[in-house]
């Protein structure tokens, strides 16, 4: 335990810290007793330490204030609201590394730690990554206590609990498990609790890191959690009975659990008129159907079934790939990879030179190549309404499963035609069935069936009376006001 | 490892297609329209290829614009094979939009012509099926429209559009005509055209820069066949008369006459049903009808005027009917199927007549036609503009 002779204290968090030179300590001698306080400079805010901590001490060393007990005395007076005491080292270093500053009397084992700490995060700014027309345009941040807030300000019941567990052995990552204690499911949240405290890693740095320790079977493609920065979101879900786990430094919190029609749904439809919605929604899956399938769709018509094609069509078709030297299904896979570069590159490009991916992407790759007679016109076209239908979708994790469920369709076709793309589909549906997590399926409330008043077309916000049956067993949405009047 | 090893394999799978029913497009000679003539020791069948790369880019002046081949043979398939040798891509008869046959052919049976077309997996069997009256059904082929692309697509439309209106042509699918083919107690009939014009310079494409074209494909009357050959052709009455009983007719134009002119009625929704007894057949066709134009003096506003005018329409209706009627029994041939639906009302009394069905008793089956026109509108002005001039 801590040392009462403060020196050999000191000595000790200094020893431990090494050559860093972010180590501040002072001591001070007040009548006759030392205190010694130190806090790390990285991570803490000296105007505050100044502030609340300097000036007020000084009231001490000027003998302005009378006390028996220096210890007893400052633990009650510091003018700061979150004051903790801590009595062994290793809460010493987590309270160190979160901006606290740990003040030492001499000849207690006891340390009194105050909040000190600087911000450094890039407050709530507006989301980048799911943007909506209409509706609130904060975000979450960096800042685990903000992302809290977040959520907090917009659900006001007690109820809304959040459990926190400690991950990582060296980054000390604080999780939080959100949820609303009537609502959710508690047996899951007790399961997440539990696979969370299992975690024995040396470090999270993102929700992305948890995500892959809740699933035991992790060998589907497609997302199993849906994550978001949009705290309104998040707040829809936990109203819905869903779970949401919030990981320090990440301003992705993690929905739980994540079901295939989540991903189809933005949170900007709940804000809109349902019947304009639902046309939106219909647009939607049909450019997740588009996507998936239609280079596997052309393939395999083009060359193993053209009898379907509209005369016309098929002999403009035939007219464009003349001159072409691949087949049909190298020529869509090469635009294919071609496009996955292009998206991949103006990822990571700076902002600077993002034009540069415009002109070579559209100029150079698609006229050129066209012109060249590498490939077809229509090909073109192929590949442009397959890109275009993925990128309706915000969740990262789902467009990269869907690339790889686009590539199993394009083979299939390619080798069977119609019969290999019709099996390719079953295996697909069969595939997405088979998923689930802690009892609920993925393709609910499809397959089970369920009642769902939200899933594809939405029924105006005032007829939704209830809760989804498979994420809360507390059911009521709405109450019925003509019974009280 | 053994995923990987998988995952390793996939991409090649793409490039090894080489099986079952594989073709790309451009290895593919898309023909959309067949001609089947006479050669000496069998047919002489055309196929008219419709990707060739004439059509993409724009020929020279003077130069065809579509490429036909044509092949002979003892039979279909052997012509085809014959078509084989010269077409260096694969022929593709799955968009086959019209199939063209010389009545030199037909007249000699089409049997032996029809069992290639049905029997090949990849033909669908909706295209139409016409007869080339004069001229070799290799011309037809070739004669180009300046409002389509390729002169299959012209026959295809024209047959569609205007056997739908005219009445004197009709639409007939393969698929349609070999059922009435096999049918019991059903002949069939079978739309027939020609070329106008010059057919040579009508396969240039220079024709299409003048504003007339040098050669056109029409439409003419129907073939009436008796078993697989044709007999004869109907004339354009008649036509009209024979796709009035076998309800063929959406909407047509009759004509009359009154006071000091003619009136014309387009007849709308015209609904034939017929009602055979062992001795006579009962036909009923019932229309609306609007005036398309009036050049006499009769009082339009008058109901009785109208009522006339209903009558005479009526009777000419009836005169075609029975025209249509009467070149049937000319020819010995039930082209309408009564003796089908005679077939169907009596089985054991039909078979028992039906070696001398066509021969002797339907050259003397009686029939009764009722018409029945109602004139609804007479367009954007009631009376007519004569007789508000004389008046």
């Amino acid at each position: 335990m801590i040392n009462p002779d403060i020196k050999k204290t000191i000595e000790y968090i200094k020893k431990k810290y090494g050559p860093s030179g972010d180590l501040v300590t002072r001591f001070i001698k007040i009548k006759k007793q030392t205190i010694c306080y130190c806090f790390l400079e990285s991570v803490s805010s000296d105007d505050k330490i100044s502030d609340f901590f300097m000036k007020y001490i000084g009231n001490y060393i000027k003998r302005q204030i009378s006390f028996n007990n220096l210890y007893e005395s400052l633990k009650n007076a510091i003018p700061n609201s979150n004051l903790s005491t801590v009595n062994n080292y290793e809460d010493i270093f987590y309270k160190l590394a979160s901006g606290f500053t740990c003040i030492f009397v001499d000849g207690t084992s006891e340390v009194i730690t105050i909040e000190t700490r600087s911000t450094l995060d890039r407050g709530v700014t507006e989301a980048t990554s799911e943007n909506i027309v209409r509706g609130p345009k904060d975000s979450f941040t960096e800042n685990h206590q903000k992302n809290l807030g977040l959520i907090r300000k917009r659900i006001k019941d007690p109820n809304l609990w959040f459990k926190d567990v400690t991950v990582g052995r060296r980054t000390k990552t604080k999780v939080s498990v959100a949820y609303i204690k009537d609502v959710s499911n508690l047996k899951l949240v007790d399961n997440i609790i539990k696979q969370l405290k299992k975690i024995d890693i040396d470090g999270i740095l993102d929700s992305g890191y948890i995500r892959e320790f809740l699933l035991k079977d992790s060998k589907s493609v497609f997302p199993r959690f849906h994550s978001t920065e949009r705290p309104d979101l998040a707040c829809m879900s936990l109203l819905e009975g869903k779970i949401v786990i919030l990981v320090e430094n990440s301003p992705f919190v993690l929905l739980i659990p994540g079901l295939f029609i989540d991903f189809l749904h933005s949170p900007e439809d709940n804000y809109q008129k349902a019947i304009n919605i639902d046309l939106t929604r219909i647009i939607r899956t049909l450019s997740f159907f588009i996507t998936v399938m239609f280079p596997g769709i052309y393939v395999a018509l083009t060359t193993f079934n053209p009898e379907i094609i509209p005369d016309e069509l098929l002999i403009s078709l035939a007219i464009q790939r003349g001159g072409v030297p691949f087949p049909t299904s190298l020529e869509i896979l090469v635009m294919i990879i071609t496009f996955e570069i292009l998206r991949e590159s103006d990822v990571r490009i700076p902002n600077a030179s993002g034009a540069a991916i415009g002109i070579v992407g559209a100029l150079v790759l698609g006229e050129a190549a066209v012109t060249a007679g590498i490939v077809s016109p229509i090909v073109i076209i192929v590949i442009g309404l397959t890109s275009i239908s993925g990128l309706l979708f915000t969740e990262v994790d789902f467009v990269n499963g869907i690339r790889w469920w686009r590539f199993i369709f394009l083979i299939a076709s390619s080798i069977m035609g119609v019969v290999g793309f019709v099996v390719c589909l079953i295996i697909f549906i069969a595939k997405l069935c088979s998923l689930e997590y802690f009892g609920i399926s993925y393709l609910a409330p499809f397959a089970p069936y369920f009642k769902h008043q939200n899933a594809i077309l939405r029924k105006p916000l005032n007829k939704i009376k209830e809760r989804p049956s498979f994420l809360s067993k507390n059911r009521i949405r709405m109450r019925d006001n003509n019974e009280e009047n | 490892m053994k995923k990987t090893k998988i995952l390793l394999i996939l991409p090649f799978l793409l490039f090894l297609t080489g099986c079952w029913n594989y073709n790309e497009l451009n290895t593919l000679a898309i023909a959309t329209g067949m001609a089947i003539d006479k050669s000496k020791d069998g047919y002489e069948v055309s196929l008219l290829i419709a990707n060739s790369k004439k059509v993409e880019e724009s020929s020279k002046e003077g130069e065809a614009q579509t490429i036909v081949y044509s092949g002979r043979g003892k039979t279909i398939s052997q012509a085809m094979k014959d078509i084989d040798l010269v077409s260096s891509k694969q022929l593709y008869i799955g968009h086959l939009s019209v199939i063209i046959v010389s009545d030199k052919v037909a007249k000699e049976g089409l049997i032996n012509t029809l069992d290639f077309l049905l029997r090949e997996p990849e033909s669908i069997k909706r295209f139409y099926i016409a007869l080339a009256r004069n001229d070799k059904a290799k011309d037809i082929l070739k004669i180009l429209s300046p409002l389509e692309s390729f002169p299959s697509q012209n026959i295809y439309s024209n047959i569609k559009f205007s056997s739908e209106s005219h009445a004197i042509s009709a639409s007939v699918a393969y698929g349609i005509f070999i059922e009435e083919l096999l049918a019991k107690g059903k002949e069939t009939t079978l739309p027939s055209m020609v070329i106008k014009g010059n057919e040579k310079k009508g396969s240039k494409s220079s024709s299409l820069e003048e504003s007339t074209p040098k050669a056109e494909v029409k439409l003419n009357t129907l073939g009436l066949f008796k078993k697989d050959k044709l007999i004869t052709y109907a004339t354009a009455n008649e036509s009209r008369g024979i796709n009035l009983i076998k309800s063929n007719v959406d909407e047509m134009i009759l004509s009359t006459n009154c006071k000091e002119g003619t009136a014309i009625a387009k007849l709308n929704d015209i609904k034939t049903n017929y009602e055979v007894t062992k001795k006579s057949v009962n036909i009923n066709l019932n229309s609306t009808a609007y005036i398309r134009e009036s050049n006499c003096t009769n009082d339009l506003n008058d109901s009785k005027e109208i009522t006339k005018l209903e009558k005479s329409f009526e009777k000419n209706l009836k005169g075609l009917v029975i025209k249509g009627i009467k070149v049937a029994q000319k020819n010995k041939t039930d082209i309408f199927g009564f003796g089908n639906e005679l077939y169907k009302k009596y089985p054991n009394y039909f078979n028992s007549i039906k070696d001398i069905w066509n021969d002797e008793i339907f050259p003397k089956y009686k029939y009764h036609i009722n018409a029945n026109i109602k004139l609804k509108s007479k367009g954007s002005i009631e009376a007519s503009l004569k007789g508000a001039l004389h008046g």
